[in-house]
């Protein structure tokens, strides 16, 4: 399929919660997506104010799920002409702010983040990451031989897991995540119809189209709403694999129609 | 079962001796190759350390590893699934917990890092990337066949030089076919 979208998105400042764990990140592809995630970059920067003179925090990278919390950070498209698909959200905690709830999964990757053992000269805080290919949070190995993919309903976190609570204190310990993606659209399938009232097209009906993964309802999410027009056509699509259904209301000076929804149909 | 696939290790703590093996990766079957696309160390020590970093080294091995910890295998993509021939071990069950090996016997070394040191206790502390592997096996394959694998190990001029203020992670990726 065709890459619908190349960007980025990043954190504000998150500082330190402390505790031994902390969720920083999520890039989450929501269950409703047409596309697939292809996550291209993920680094982390770390900035310390504090002596810490026992082991370093690690930054550990984990699929996830039950995410939820965060604040959702802006997604910035390498080409205006791109559009992100909403269902792709990016969470992160912001400053003390937004903390991220989540089940991580089997580790990805690790990094040990900076720290100083006492209190003098410059810090390096990012590392020229880019060009030493360091603070890395998923293997960088070249582009499209491996892409990370995460599917619709697929979540990847940034976590930080500390030694000691100590090593991790507010406000002296400072992190920035930022990743870059590819979104790869998965293909669809069209459905369409007309409706009528009395065997004449009506304008104004609203269709609510569902789509699920199997006849009994599982993941369904909302696909849909159309108002339909002049000749009471409406036409929408479903993700290849799945199946959907339609649902239709009509209001006429004050009297409600509906017809039997439709089974779900792949 | 195509696919990659990668695998990170606890922080494992130094073991006070000359020789330490921190992760294991091994291919026991019949048929399937394992390509190994990335493999780095990190480390952080908190003690000084005025004598010669120790060495981190990757070797083949004479013989297929055993013992320590297996690691879960992190999936690029779900709709691929990692053999179970393939086995990747690293030496604890946990940050900073008891060493269990893997045991293995290295044979041919095939690349070779200092690991870091601060000679005196200031400053910053960073943990860069050290490649275990020339990083052209993204693209040219570093084949694991039938029971062989690739070890990740300490080689320290002083048992003093590894002690248990130093922290290892070790992050392989891999391919299978």
């Amino acid at each position: 399929m065709a890459v619908s979208f190349r960007g980025t998105a990043q954190s504000l400042t998150i500082f330190a919660n402390d505790a031994t764990a902390q969720n920083l990140f999520v890039i989450e592809n929501g269950i409703a997506s047409r596309v697939n995630v292809l996550v291209r970059r993920l680094t982390f920067g770390s900035d310390s104010l504090a002596v810490l003179a026992s082991v370093a925090n690690i930054v550990r990278t984990c699929r996830a799920t039950a995410v939820s919390g965060g604040f959702v950070v802006d997604k910035a498209p390498f080409s205006g002409a791109q559009t992100s698909d909403s269902a792709v959200v990016v969470r992160a905690q912001a400053n003390e702010a937004g903390r991220i709830t989540a089940t991580a999964g089997d580790t990805l990757w690790a990094q040990f983040a900076a720290r100083i053992h006492t209190a003098v000269e410059q810090q390096l805080l990012e590392d020229d990451g880019e060009r030493l290919k360091q603070r890395n949070l998923l293997p960088t190995i070249a582009n499209d031989i491996a892409p990370f993919t995460l599917r619709p309903g697929q979540s990847l976190l940034v976590k930080l897991i500390a030694a000691t609570a100590a090593s991790n204190p507010f406000a002296s310990r400072n992190y920035a995540v930022r990743c870059s993606w590819d979104e790869d659209e998965i293909a669809t399938f069209a459905i369409s119809g007309t409706v009528t009232l009395s065997g004449s097209p009506v304008s104004g009906a609203i269709v609510t189209v569902v789509e699920a993964d199997d006849n009994v309802g599982t993941n369904a999410v909302l696909r849909q709403v159309i108002t339909t027009g002049a000749g009471g056509t409406w036409a929408s699509s479903i993700r290849t694999g799945k199946v959907g259904a339609a649902f239709v209301q009509y209001e006429n000076g004050g009297t409600y129609y509906t017809a039997p929804g439709s089974p779900y149909l792949a | 079962m195509a696919g990659f696939f990668s695998a990170s290790t606890f922080r494992q703590v130094g073991n006070a001796a000359t020789t330490q093996n921190l992760l294991t990766i091994e291919n026991i079957d019949a048929t399937k190759l394992v390509w190994i696309r990335r493999i780095t160390v990190q480390m952080d020590t908190t003690a000084v350390l005025t004598a010669v970093s120790p060495l981190i080294k990757t070797s083949r091995t004479t013989g297929v590893p055993t013992g320590g910890t297996t690691l879960s295998k992190g999936l690029f993509d779900t709709t691929a699934s990692s053999n179970a021939n393939t086995i990747v071990r690293g030496s604890t069950a946990s940050d900073g917990g008891a060493n269990s090996g893997p045991t293995a016997t290295a044979s041919t070394v095939v690349w070779e890092q200092f690991g870091t040191r601060i000679h005196t206790a200031v400053g910053q502390v960073l943990a860069p990337d050290m490649s275990c592997l020339p990083i052209i096996v993204d693209v040219q394959d570093f084949v694991l066949r039938q029971n062989e694998a690739l070890m990740v190990h300490i080689v320290a001029a002083a048992g003093t030089s590894n002690p248990a203020t130093n922290h290892y992670v070790v992050n392989v990726c891999w391919e299978e076919d």
